[in-house]
């Protein structure tokens, strides 16, 4: 689906964001990018889409290279950017516009996603809220039926039963054929609908696994001190003491503590390429 | 289908974009059309008002402003790329670039022409009803022929020609958008005043080059007259028009293909 060898891009005469990057990512799966700010996830995500264009490097998505904008490579990538605009219109009137261009885009979908979300056709783009406007892009997104979907950052704006109702609406719409890619900060978000996981760092991947993985490698913690904890892989103080994250034993599954994760991560004490 | 005519041209994909160009800029495109309708109805009106006879002259000069604004109305295409998160959303529509091309010149030049001389035609003639009218009401006595396009071929040596320089300043406005990513298209009209002002430039110092009669600031255009009735300067400004045409539809296609974010 997205195979990557060693890519190189920079913005004009700027340092490198990525040098000799390496990414490949099979269908059928939801996929959380994350990374610290400018470490260049959505930089990614638009070399994807073919927004952007390499220096140097292969790069293919369902077998095309993005930058050739292929229209049958376009009918089948949707991406959902963190600034959006959308026009004065009614949704009606846009739906009428841009679906003809979509030629696997499911009618049905939209109308039960629009349910989900409380959207009508009837309503004008212009006066929904921002959050309802990212709504009605995800419903989009969703039926377009697209084959990869790059989301990013697609829980920003959105209140907190409509992150929870986000997240029943992509594990219900998303067909084995297709990839979701989701950069995002807020990770708690999407971390039950994440199968995997992938940390980019000053344009390197530094940590990619399976969410089960993370739970069964890495047990997370909240201990009073540390002096039973010479295993720990990595350890922050708490207001109840340290959070730890430390090899499982095997004895139980945590649950898994994403920003201790992170931290963990972008500080190299882990390392799961 | 994955074959390279394919790739470059659907008709059902163009089609397709073409109904969604019309459909989000419907809006817009009616706004300039009621514009255009007004202010062009306007100037003819004041135009009548001031002579007692009006004739075709009157009308070529009213034409020839409308033709400016027909000029800046094909260099203001491709909207979406007025702002990055438009840029990416018209990027990402399944269409090919040639496609998206040729949409926005059907639009911008081709549309945009057959709109500016029907309205043109309405608004002269309901200028000339309205000055007859308040003429009447005032007791003065006008004449104001009546506007047929065949006046405007008959009296202004070839329409044509101007037409056709006026959308190859639009095509270059087209055409030069692309190559900015902010305010492209303040930048593509200073641009092409400047341009405009070193070809100027350039042709004064031919003119100071090859005729000794020259003076100052002023370009020598010798009036020779060709075979087929055409003056040489018409005939140059014809061929270089044909350039504009010949060379901005290639770069904008290849600017549009190499466009990023």
């Amino acid at each position: 689906m997205i195979d990557i060898q060693h890519l190189t891009f920079h913005y004009g005469k700027r340092p490198a964001l990525f040098d000799d990057f390496s990414l490949s990512i099979e269908q059928g799966k939801i996929v959380g990018l994350l990374g610290k700010n400018g470490a260049g996830k959505t930089t990614l995500l638009r070399l994807m889409a073919g927004l952007l264009k390499p220096q140097q490097g292969w790069l293919r998505v369902n077998g095309y290279q993005p930058f050739t904008r292929n229209p049958n490579f376009l009918e089948d990538v949707y991406m959902i950017p963190e600034t959006f605009s959308l026009p004065s219109m009614s949704i009606a009137g846009y739906l009428k516009a841009i679906t003809p261009l979509y030629r696997s885009f499911d009618r049905e979908k939209l109308e039960t996603v629009f349910e989900s979300f409380e959207l009508k056709t009837g309503d004008h783009l212009h006066r929904l809220s921002h959050g309802q406007q990212k709504k009605f892009l995800i419903a989009f997104a969703l039926a377009s039926n697209c084959k990869l979907l790059l989301l990013d950052e697609p829980t920003n704006g959105l209140d907190i039963p409509s992150k929870s109702l986000f997240r029943k609406v992509m594990v219900g719409s998303i067909s084995d054929e297709q990839l979701v890619l989701i950069s995002t900060h807020q990770v708690k978000d999407v971390d039950s609908i994440m199968d995997e996981v992938a940390v980019i760092d000053h344009g390197k991947m530094i940590f990619r696994d399976h969410c089960a993985g993370i739970g069964q490698k890495y047990e997370f913690e909240t201990v009073l001190d540390l002096s039973h904890c010479s295993d720990a892989v990595y350890w922050e103080s708490s207001p109840m003491g340290y959070r730890v994250v430390r090899p499982s034993k095997g004895e139980k599954e945590t649950g898994i503590d994403w920003e201790l994760l992170f931290n963990a991560i972008i500080n190299h004490k882990m390392d799961a390429k | 289908m994955n074959t390279p005519l394919h790739r470059s041209y659907h008709t059902k994909r163009w089609l397709g974009l073409l109904n969604s160009d019309l459909r989000l800029n419907s809006k817009r495109y009616l706004i300039i059309l009621l514009g255009a309708f007004v202010v062009g109805y306007l100037a003819l009106l004041m135009s009548m008002r001031s002579i007692t006879h009006y004739e075709s002259s009157g009308y070529i000069t009213v034409f020839m402003f409308g033709l400016i604004g027909l000029g800046f109305f094909a260099g203001s295409a491709f909207q979406p790329f007025n702002h990055q998160t438009t840029t990416a959303d018209y990027l990402l529509l399944p269409a090919s670039s040639f496609e998206k091309l040729l949409a926005q010149i059907l639009i911008y030049v081709v549309l945009g022409s057959l709109c500016y001389l029907l309205i043109f035609w309405i608004d002269a003639h309901l200028a000339r009803w309205t000055a007859l009218a308040i003429a009447a009401a005032q007791s003065k006595e006008v004449v104001i022929d009546l506007f047929r396009y065949a006046m405007l071929w008959k009296d202004m040596a070839l329409p044509l020609i101007i037409w056709m320089v006026v959308i190859a300043i639009g095509f270059y406005l087209f055409a030069l958008r692309l190559f900015f990513k902010r305010y492209a298209f303040v930048k593509s009209v200073l641009v092409l005043f400047c341009t405009f002002g070193l070809w100027y430039c350039f042709m004064v110092g031919l003119s100071h080059l090859f005729f000794s009669e020259t003076e100052g600031f002023m370009i020598h255009i010798p009036d020779y007259k060709t075979g087929n009735g055409l003056y040489l300067v018409e005939i140059y400004v014809f061929v270089m028009a044909c350039c504009v045409w010949l060379t901005a539809f290639p770069l904008a296609y290849y600017k549009l293909k190499e466009k990023t974010l």
